[in-house]
């Protein structure tokens, strides 16, 4: 007869119940590799011939391609992402600011304006050249 | 075991068939959607059965082939026609001949005998090497001048060309159909594309032989109402609305007056969607479609020349799905059997 004991001693789990679980990882373990084994002894033969050259052209309903697919689309959002990760920065310098913002007081809403008054130059300047217009 | 019960469900499930419309088929075999047992998908990728309906004469037979080629294993093919003793195109050597007006018995028949082993699947028509040779400076194929040299697995990189923001875009130059959705019987457009935007359009007919059409299995020739719920069908699968196009495709078969399904199209928001697109003398997309739902419209094949030179002109510089929508809508007043006498563009 195996006795098994529950319920954890003065520091931790029992040595019956972290065997138990092991033996069902192990368990687990030799099911789902047997598994996988089965199904690719069971699939192998099966499997479809190489797609061949015919098969792999473009589908085209019926027409020909002459030149190859690989192409260059423009990535119209690169502007607005370099805009946004300028100023995304700006954001990570008010985090560290907000929370020293009340023991520090009027002097760290000076220093706080005088920065966002420089960045708010930058957005203008970029307003005026174009940066945020969707092309 | 599982294998052969996964099998045996695959046989029994919906068969799923890419039709291709040749000489004489018309849209006619859009009916076929009103069969359960038989499900229409847009590509030759998604099908196991490639229906070839009509006449493939010349042209039309080659890519008929490339399009059987590129149909998965397991594949078989039918043939539905008039003219069996026309000339019979390389893909269609091993395929069955359907000299009735209802093809879904065999074509379900075929897909079972492939999908359980029975037939063998159809072979390649295609040889198996690439397109075009692989040759570059290289031993690979690769090399040449700058870094647009060489032809990587047998095609040339598209070169640059200015677009319509100043930009250099890649010009992709590239020949569709006949065998899409939505296009007439042989029609082809040849196209150059930067980015989805088509710079360059040219539409042309293939020379659909001369012969009976399918409509003449069947005894009788269609009313126009039917015709008129045969290409609506097509159009509705065009615009995505796969289940009311099955719906209008079954009210086409029972020959029966769709109202309710007409009322549905309306609502449906597709004439919305396709107002202002392919606008020719005074009419665009979504009035020839407004004027097909009329029964007092203009009547089907009425237009035996469709300008297929000016519309191409009318075409450059939307996007693709734009450019079918205009061809789809003109699919109506082209007819079944018209052959739009077209100027290069």
């Amino acid at each position: 007869m195996i006795i098994v004991e529950i319920g954890g001693g003065v520091g931790g789990e029992s040595p019956g119940r972290a065997q138990v679980l092991s033996l069902l990882a192990s368990l687990l373990a030799v099911f789902g590799t047997t598994l996988v084994a089965t199904f690719t002894v069971v699939a192998w033969p099966r499997r479809g011939a190489a797609p061949t050259w015919a098969f792999r052209a473009p589908t085209l309903g019926g027409g020909c391609a002459e030149t190859h697919a690989w192409s260059r689309f423009h990535a119209r959002y690169y502007p607005m992402t370099l805009v946004f990760i300028a100023f995304e920065m700006e954001m990570m310098f008010m985090y560290p600011w907000a929370v020293v913002y009340v023991r520090e007081g009027l002097t760290a809403l000076v220093d706080m304006g005088v920065f966002l008054g420089l960045l708010s130059l930058g957005i203008l300047y970029a307003w005026r050249e174009g940066a945020l217009r969707w092309q | 075991m599982a294998i052969g019960i996964l099998r045996r469900w695959a046989a029994s499930a919906p068969v799923p068939v890419f039709i291709a419309r040749g000489g004489g088929a018309g849209w006619r075999p859009v009916e076929l959607a009103a069969d359960p047992r038989v499900r229409l998908v847009p590509s030759p990728r998604h099908a196991s059965v490639l229906l070839a309906a009509g006449r493939f004469p010349g042209p039309m037979g080659e890519a008929l082939d490339r399009v059987h080629d590129q149909l998965p294993a397991p594949r078989a093919a039918v043939w539905w026609t008039a003219d069996a003793d026309a000339g019979r195109p390389a893909a269609l050597q091993g395929a069955s001949v359907v000299p009735g007006p209802d093809p879904v018995d065999r074509i379900v028949a075929a897909h079972r005998a492939t999908v359980l082993g029975d037939a063998p699947s159809s072979p390649d028509v295609g040889a198996d090497v690439p397109p075009n040779e692989f040759v570059g400076l290289g031993d690979n194929g690769h090399g040449g001048e700058g870094m647009m040299g060489g032809v990587p697995y047998g095609r040339p990189m598209a070169m640059t060309a200015d677009d319509r923001d100043g930009l250099a875009l890649d010009r992709l130059s590239v020949t569709l159909g006949p065998f899409l959705p939505g296009f007439t019987n042989g029609l082809q457009a040849t196209v150059a594309l930067q980015g989805g935007i088509v710079q360059e359009l040219s539409l042309d007919v293939l020379d659909l032989g001369e012969g009976r059409s399918l409509d003449d299995l069947a005894g009788e020739a269609p009313t126009p109402w039917r015709t008129r719920l045969r290409w609506l069908s097509e159009a509705l699968r065009v615009g995505g609305l796969d289940a009311l196009a099955v719906r209008t495709a079954r009210a086409a078969r029972q020959g029966d007056e769709a109202t309710s399904t007409v009322a549905l199209v309306r609502r449906s928001g597709l004439l919305r969607s396709w107002s202002g697109i392919g606008a020719l003398d005074g009419l665009d997309a979504a009035s020839r479609l407004a004027g097909a739902l009329d029964p007092s419209g203009p009547a089907p094949g009425g237009q035996a020349d469709v300008p297929l030179d000016r519309l191409a002109a009318s075409l450059v510089g939307s996007d693709w799905a734009d450019v079918v929508v205009a061809i789809c809508s003109f699919g109506f007043v082209a007819g079944e059997n018209a052959h739009p006498r077209a100027v290069h563009r």
